[in-house]
């Protein structure tokens, strides 16, 4: 579905990736890890389109498309989505009118009929319960003022709503208690479907006790430097970076 | 401060300020002949000899200032940032319009656009008279308020004018002012009983541009007795594709404890000229709210001046701006709190797409003996188009020590991170601007208390922006196209 291949990318001027090699099959869960500052969030960025990252090499197609080549709003509409590790508070927007106007758009692109308000409301509630995002946020400004977790919450609760085919979350667990990270890794996991893929990114294995990936990448320096099943992300944990640094790097010498 | 969208700035060269110059007295002097001719034959506003005396009195006076004030200049520092000389240069007929014949259809598809309330009372004027078959509801017998032109409270009321008419208006200020009272003739009164509440708000329209090329000079005088609460709307509207100048006036009048809301929609066509001067005074503990929309005109020139002239006295103004193309619109406002523990809050925003420009100048005056006052004054511009300006002037002066008072201002293009991450969902760039720049001016109108205004004021700026975001000119693009939009917001936090 995703296929990721020899992906630089730099951001004024600076070269954050340097090479990416990444096939992600429809149905299947894979985990980024990776130090701070190692191009995870850069990686999705790109992904999703933002400007502001020019890809300078490679290439990324999705269901066989040139994924690189279509407009921010073309890949939502297409099925990708990103929940965004710091995602923007909008004041004066409410969060259903926004996610009322994304959501008919992404069902305009799949040939469905628009949402009435009604069946917004009815289908809002319901997709809300999954992740316990409490009603009255919906009627909010998008995220203002909402807590990290709430955040962090109305991101995989507006997932659900849009049924994504391609799930990137960008530490979505980072911020959540013990039980909101429960709450929303079963929410993440309801939505795991052999229609969708997904890509998480976290720092921590717990968010992958909940969600068991089928295989694992360590992102160093903007490179895949590690791949592995779900052993791996567990190995990181225990054993944090500094030991596959120094294999790549004894490797590369 | 100013923040220019392009790195070129207007500036007045040394040959435009000698056309100017001459220009700008070759308009004064037209309008000083046409005073004479019009005047000369001494046309009454009403039989009544007090009224006469007096509105004859301030035509004196004010032609008289205006003969020694001219039209503001560019070495006039009240209006460094806004420049008259298309306005001078546009070759209106200073005659006061011959009554004629009124395209019905236009103009009441126009007054029906401005007041969708139907059993509202509405009195209408066109190229500055009131016009009794456009007006409605007028007969109504509303015990708390009464809505009459200047003809009616002649006859009805004639000590309510010739008492209150002209009596805190400066015709000092400027040539426009004055010009408005030399060429006083028709006009709106609005009196609003002791200790009663006018349930719904009154509505005031003044068509403009009937005849091209044609000048008014609405004049307003509202008074709130002691202890009443109103609503009071001045529409200015216009023909679509006609240039004319209206140059209005309005005098407000707070009695003890009165409240009254005062809603300045300009919606006038886009090659008018627009001038405005509201001039309000307050007794003790009254309170005054005032709402200033402007979406239309070529040059636009908005001037409220409230003075808190009793203890206890307070007021909002609340203001909104949205330009697009070259249209320019200037909002000057002075608060004076003469008085001990008066308050004022201030809140302006101004959307600017394409070449246009806003203007926004707060002066808050604060006396000596004022103690205990509080002043709050906010103006924050958007800029949507490459080579919009905004200019935000606060203008603070405090001679008192027992006192709070802040202010800010902001110029500023939408957040880009915003932006991405509405795109992100699948909203497109159009209407992702649109509903950022719709929330941005949601932050003043929900201020408007009154629905049916409310509604009005955000049907105008909805139009407006609209046109401006989705209607394809260099705006529309400037926003997320520009690499220097991307610097401005760089760190922001992108990620
Ligand atoms: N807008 C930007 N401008 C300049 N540098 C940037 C920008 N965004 C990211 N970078 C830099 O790119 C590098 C990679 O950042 P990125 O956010 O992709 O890291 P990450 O792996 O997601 O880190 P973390 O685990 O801390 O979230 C960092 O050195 C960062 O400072
Ligand atoms: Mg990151």
């Amino acid at each position: 579905m995703l296929v990721i291949k020899d992906l630089h990318a730099e951001v004024e001027g600076k070269k954050i990736l340097n090479g990416i090699d990444l096939e992600l099959a429809v149905g299947q869960v894979h985990a980024v890890m990776g130090p701070n500052g190692s191009g995870k969030s850069t990686l999705a960025s790109v992904l999703v389109g933002r400007e502001l990252f020019k890809v300078t090499k490679g290439s990324v197609t999705y269901d066989g498309h040139n994924l690189l080549a279509m407009e921010p709003e073309v890949r939502a509409r297409e099925g990708v989505f990103l929940s965004f590790q710091y995602p923007v508070e909008i004041p004066g927007v409410s969060t259903s009118y926004f996610l009322r106007s994304a959501l008919n758009a992404v069902r305009k692109q799949r040939g469905e009929s628009e949402l009435d308000a009604m069946d917004f409301i009815q289908m809002s509630k319901e997709k809300a319960k999954l992740v316990e995002l409490p009603a009255a946020l919906l009627s909010r400004s998008i995220n203002e003022g909402f807590s990290g977790g709430e955040k962090k919450r109305n991101e995989i609760f507006q997932m659900a709503m849009l049924e994504p085919r391609l799930a990137i979350l960008d530490e979505t667990d980072s911020g959540l208690d013990v039980d909101a990270l429960r709450v929303v890794a079963n929410g993440v996991n309801a939505l795991r479907s052999p229609d969708r893929a997904m890509l998480i990114i976290t720092h921590y294995q717990r968010l992958l006790d909940y969600i068991v990936p089928d295989k694992t990448h360590v992102l160093v320096g903007g490179r895949i430097v590690k791949s592995g099943g779900a052993d791996l992300a567990r190995e990181v944990e225990e054993r944090g970076y500094r030991w596959i640094e120094e294999e790549v790097g004894a490797a590369s010498v | 401060m100013a923040i220019a969208g392009s790195k070129k700035k207007w500036a007045p060269r040394r040959y435009s300020r000698r056309i100017f110059l001459a220009t700008s007295a070759q308009a004064k002097q037209g309008f000083l002949d046409a005073h004479e001719r019009f005047f000369a034959a001494d046309p009454r506003v009403a039989d009544n000899s007090d009224v006469h005396t007096r509105v004859a009195e301030l035509r004196r006076i004010g032609i008289e200032r205006f003969g020694m004030l001219a039209f503001p200049g560019p070495k006039n520092e009240d209006w460094k940032y806004t420049s008259v000389a298309s306005l001078v240069a546009a070759d209106f007929d200073p005659a006061p319009a011959a009554r004629s014949e009124i395209p019905v259809d236009r103009v009441s598809a126009i007054i029906d656009a401005a007041v969708s309330d139907q059993s509202a009372q509405v009195l209408v004027f066109v190229d500055g008279s009131p016009i009794a078959e456009l007006s409605r509801n007028l007969d109504e017998v509303d015990t708390a308020v009464c809505v009459m032109s200047f003809e009616q409270a002649a006859t009805e009321n004639p000590k309510l004018l010739s008492e209150n008419l002209g009596q805190f208006l400066d015709t000092n200020a400027h040539g426009f002012t004055a010009l408005n009272s030399a060429f006083l003739s028709a006009g709106a009164v609005v009196f609003v009983s002791a200790g009663k509440h006018a349930a719904r708000p009154v509505h005031l329209v003044f068509v403009g541009g009937v005849q091209d090329k044609s000048v008014s000079h609405p004049r307003t005088l509202i008074i709130a007795e002691p202890g009443s609460s109103a609503t009071v709307a001045e529409h200015y509207v216009g023909l679509p594709d006609s240039s004319y100048l209206a140059n209005a006036a309005t005098e407000i009048v707070l009695g003890r404890g009165a409240r009254l809301s005062h809603c300045k929609l300009q919606r006038e066509a886009a090659g008018a000229f627009h001038v405005a001067r509201i001039q309000v005074h307050q007794g003790e503990g009254s309170e005054f709210v005032s709402h200033a929309v402007a979406v239309g005109a070529r040059l636009s020139r908005t001037e409220i001046h409230v003075a808190l002239d009793a203890p206890e006295a307070s007021c909002s103004l609340y203001g909104l701006y949205a330009l697009e193309g070259d249209a320019h619109a200037d909002h000057h406002t002075v608060i004076d709190h003469a008085q001990p523990r008066t308050r004022s809050t201030e809140l302006y925003k101004g959307i600017m797409d394409g070449r246009s420009r806003g203007v926004f100048t707060g002066r808050v005056l604060v006396r000596p003996d004022a103690q205990k006052i509080s002043a709050s004054q906010s103006n924050s511009n958007l800029l949507l188009g490459a080579g919009a300006v905004a200019e935000t002037r606060p203008q603070l002066e405090i001679y008192a020590d027992d006192v709070q008072c802040n202010h800010g201002a902001t110029i500023g293009r939408l957040d880009e991170d915003a932006l991405f991450y509405m795109r992100q969902r699948g909203i497109g760039p159009g209407p992702a601007k649109r509903m950022l720049t719709l929330a941005f001016a949601a932050e003043v109108t929900e201020h408007i208390a009154d629905p049916h205004l409310r509604a009005s004021a955000e049907r105008a700026v909805h139009e407006r922006v609209e046109h401006a975001v989705l209607g394809g000119n260099d705006g529309a693009d400037a926003v997320h196209g520009s690499g220097g939009v991307a610097r401005d917001r760089g760190n922001g936090g992108a990620s």
